[in-house]
């Protein structure tokens, strides 16, 4: 039986150096609640705005996009 | 300015003789004609620019000044403001300019009641009337100029209080723009500032009573100008002109807040209904071309100012003597008190063109007060940027650790407006220290500024060469890496099957789902869509803005059971410690020390499965977590001695008489302990001699999978 998962965060990196370089941020390791496949990683809700730090400090162009858009 | 048909219907409906109007438009022998016909003629001269020079050049100078502002104001003023303002601007404006132009056929009030005659007597309900004039006037350039008001240099020595070079004004602004481009800011329902959002500025030094160094000012001024907006949740969000305007040096940002400060200055409705003009406005403006005429080193007087603005506004109420058929003989109305004057310069000085740093004051020695024009000022009056003080004497040094060091650079410098755009800032005008970092550049690139902006900068500037490795590595931090996206608050859906999956999608446009690892789909819909989805499918929905309605169950043979492992969030607690046992359809695992001991941060994983809803672990379950996660070792017994109900006093005693650090070994609960073994017998003593009434028991742990 298929699940819905209601209102989740996902953080999608499709660049594998840029994942690599991400994981060293200890602040990204603790939102990764589980990662779907490579490029997808299901993200903690008390820990977007750590990610939003850690990928702007790594200068990495985050948008972001919600059900609707 | 009305239209045509506006203008004949006003001037046909008066119950005068327009004669005295007319004439100075048409020939004498169209004046016998019809009044319609005369005033079609009328209008149709107006947009003859010989027949309006010819009426033009005989209109006195003032009356001029005035016909200028109501033509070339896009707004509708009141007669009162439009004469206020053309009296700001140093011209001397009586209602006889206003009647000069009515005789003319220049300009009339709306109303043909209003207009001037012998017997009419001027009042402040006059003031508050509206002007139009002829739509052909609209063609007529007319210079809107300021006339110098020249005020008597005070003489005799006067001491600056205050230091001119702080203006807090230009900080608030500069914080405003850094805090607004961060997205740092919200605004309530009323458009003001959150108090939260008010903290951002809470460093900045305090001006009492100053209204343009109010934050919710600024806002109003960035909202007006486009610099920002503000989305539907209250967010302030910059816009693409924020970039542009980041990238001004300070003076001219100051320069066009103070042009809307003073445009949208408060007015108190109190004045402007008794004198029939905004008082503040007219007072503002009017210091302005005081200021304007001859800016310099001259110190001018408090109440010499005051005395100018009271003998500027005079004109505004008075009639002319001589009687005449177009002119208001009499006036009904007084100027304001010479105190009322007083207390609105003062608190300009005080509440704005001291804080926004156009002025700096003094004291003579008889503690009378006076002002004078600070370089700024100079820049704000005139547009002459030669008087702002900096660059000249700044130098800067940029090192290989990606600082720059800018020394005198001063508050208006281009050179530290460029750095700061790209780098972090600390110190003051005299020395700066500019430290470059990968975020300010990507977040400079994104506001529209470029690192080759930068990189110039450096090089044109710098005393020695610019290091080659923070040129390469500047330019690197500025390439563009493939973007990240961050899907919030969305709909996955998760399949038993990759096939099932694949057919779920193939509902859908491509560019609506995007599929995650074999079995989970996300959908990009909106919720309705995503909830009759749901029904369709029969799906189980789990709402991840609400806790688990579940935790795990452990057995003492390391068995890990739940209810809801379709939850993802107790899948993942679970994934880090266990592993599914074989054949069981990934329904039930197994505790693994591998996996769990592989984990970074076993202290969140240890918390979250404390936290989880259910059944509690019991003791002996809690330290097999503990084991398996690393976070302590089991003795050779297997035996813990664990601490319960140990109270605040208790372990102050304890702390005390043992080194508490060591002898414990972990904390499962607010008054639960794990005593390391080797400490258990000191511990038993210490908590004897305390006479605590905490519970010392043994706990065997588990026999745990390898």
């Amino acid at each position: 039986m298929p699940v819905l998962h209601h209102r989740v965060h996902i953080l999608e990196v499709t660049d594998p150096a840029m994942r690599i370089h991400l994981k060293h941020a200890r602040s990204i390791r603790r939102a990764i609640m589980m990662e779907l496949d490579a490029a997808h990683w299901l993200v903690h809700d008390r820990q977007l705005a750590a990610v939003e730090r850690a990928c702007a400090k790594a200068g990495i162009m985050l948008t972001s996009r919600s059900h609707g858009d | 300015m009305a239209t045509d048909l506006a203008m004949q219907s006003l001037l046909g409906s008066a119950d005068r003789s327009l004669r005295p109007v007319l004439i100075h438009w048409l020939e004498s022998k169209e004046l016998d004609r019809l009044r319609d016909e005369q005033l079609i003629l009328y209008l149709s001269r107006a947009y003859r620019a010989e027949c309006r020079t010819k009426v033009l050049a005989k209109l006195s100078a003032d009356a001029r000044a005035l016909l200028a502002r109501i033509v070339r104001d896009e707004q509708t003023l009141a007669a009162g403001d439009l004469m206020a303002r053309t009296a700001a601007d140093g011209h001397a404006v009586s209602p006889s300019a206003l009647a000069e132009l009515h005789q003319r056929g220049l300009s009339f009030f709306d109303d043909s009641a209003w207009w001037p005659s012998a017997t009419a007597a001027w009042s402040v309900d006059h003031l508050h009337q509206y002007v139009v004039a002829p739509a052909g006037l609209r063609d007529e350039q007319l210079p809107l100029d300021r006339k110098p008001i020249a005020l008597p240099a005070h003489t005799g020595s006067v001491q600056a209080a205050g230091d001119h070079e702080a203006t807090p004004t230009a900080s608030l602004l500069n914080e405003f723009v850094h805090a607004g481009s961060r997205g740092s800011l919200r605004i309530t329902q009323q458009t003001t500032l959150t108090s939260r959002s008010l903290d951002v500025f809470a460093r900045l030094p305090k001006v009492d009573n100053a209204e343009v160094c109010s934050p919710d000012h600024v806002l109003a001024f960035a909202l007006a100008a486009e610099l920002v907006r503000a989305d539907s949740t209250g967010s302030i969000l910059a816009t693409r002109k924020l970039a542009a305007f980041r990238q001004k040096p300070g003076a001219e940002q100051l320069d066009l807040f103070l042009n809307c400060s003073a445009q949208s200055l408060a007015e108190p409705a109190k004045l402007a209904r008794q004198f029939g003009f905004g008082l503040r406005r007219f007072a503002l403006e009017t210091m302005r071309t005081i200021f304007a005429h001859d800016p310099g080193k001259a110190w001018l007087s408090v109440h010499s100012i005051v005395g100018a603005v009271a003998c500027q506004a005079a004109p505004l109420f008075a009639a002319a003597s001589a009687r005449h058929p177009w002119r208001w003989s009499r006036s009904t109305c007084s100027p304001p008190a010479r105190r009322v004057w007083l207390s609105l310069v003062t608190s300009l000085l005080d509440g704005w063109f001291i804080p926004a740093g156009v002025l700096e004051h003094g004291v003579d020695g008889k503690q009378a007060r006076c002002v004078r024009v600070t370089p700024f000022g100079i820049f704000w009056l005139t547009g002459d940027p030669a008087c702002l003080h900096g660059g000249k004497h700044s130098r800067l040094v940029v090192q290989t650790d990606f600082t720059a060091i800018l020394t005198h650079s001063g508050p208006w410098d281009p050179v530290a407006q460029t750095l700061r755009l790209f780098a972090t800032r600390s110190g003051d005008d005299n020395a700066s220290t500019f430290i470059f970092d990968r975020e300010h550049i990507r977040q400079a690139l994104r506001h529209g500024h470029a690192v080759d902006e930068l990189i110039e900068t450096l090089n044109r500037h710098s005393v020695f060469p610019v290091p080659a490795n923070v040129c390469a590595v500047l330019r690197d931090w500025a390439t563009v890496s493939s973007p990240a996206v961050l899907y919030r608050d969305v709909n996955l859906f998760t399949f038993s099957s990759e096939d099932e999956r694949d057919k779920f999608a193939a509902d859908f446009p491509r560019d609506r789902v995007v599929p995650m690892g074999s079995l989970h789909l996300l959908i990009l819909a909106a919720e309705h869509q995503v909830l009759t989805l749901m029904q369709r499918s029969g799906a189980v929905p789990v709402d991840y803005t609400q806790p688990p309605v579940a935790g795990i169950e452990m057995t003492a043979d390391g068995r890990i059971t739940s209810s809801i492992l379709h939850d993802l969030r107790i899948r993942a607690l679970v994934d880090a410690i266990a592993e599914p046992v074989p054949g069981t359809n990934e329904s039930q695992f197994k505790l693994s020390l591998a996996r769990a001991r592989s984990h970074r941060n076993p202290e969140d994983i240890l918390d979250q499965i404390l936290r989880l809803p259910g059944k509690p672990l019991t003791l002996a379950l809690k330290l097999n977590l503990l084991v398996a996660l690393g976070m302590i070792e089991p003795p050779p017994s297997r035996r813990f001695a664990i601490i319960d109900h140990l109270t605040d006093t208790d372990r102050r005693a304890m702390k005390a008489a043992v080194s508490w650090r060591l002898a414990l070994a972990a904390q499962l609960g607010k008054t639960v302990y794990v005593v390391d073994p080797a400490w258990t017998e000191i511990v038993k003593t210490a908590l004897a001699a305390a006479h605590s009434r905490a519970t010392l028991r043994e706990v065997e742990l588990h026999h745990l999978p390898a």
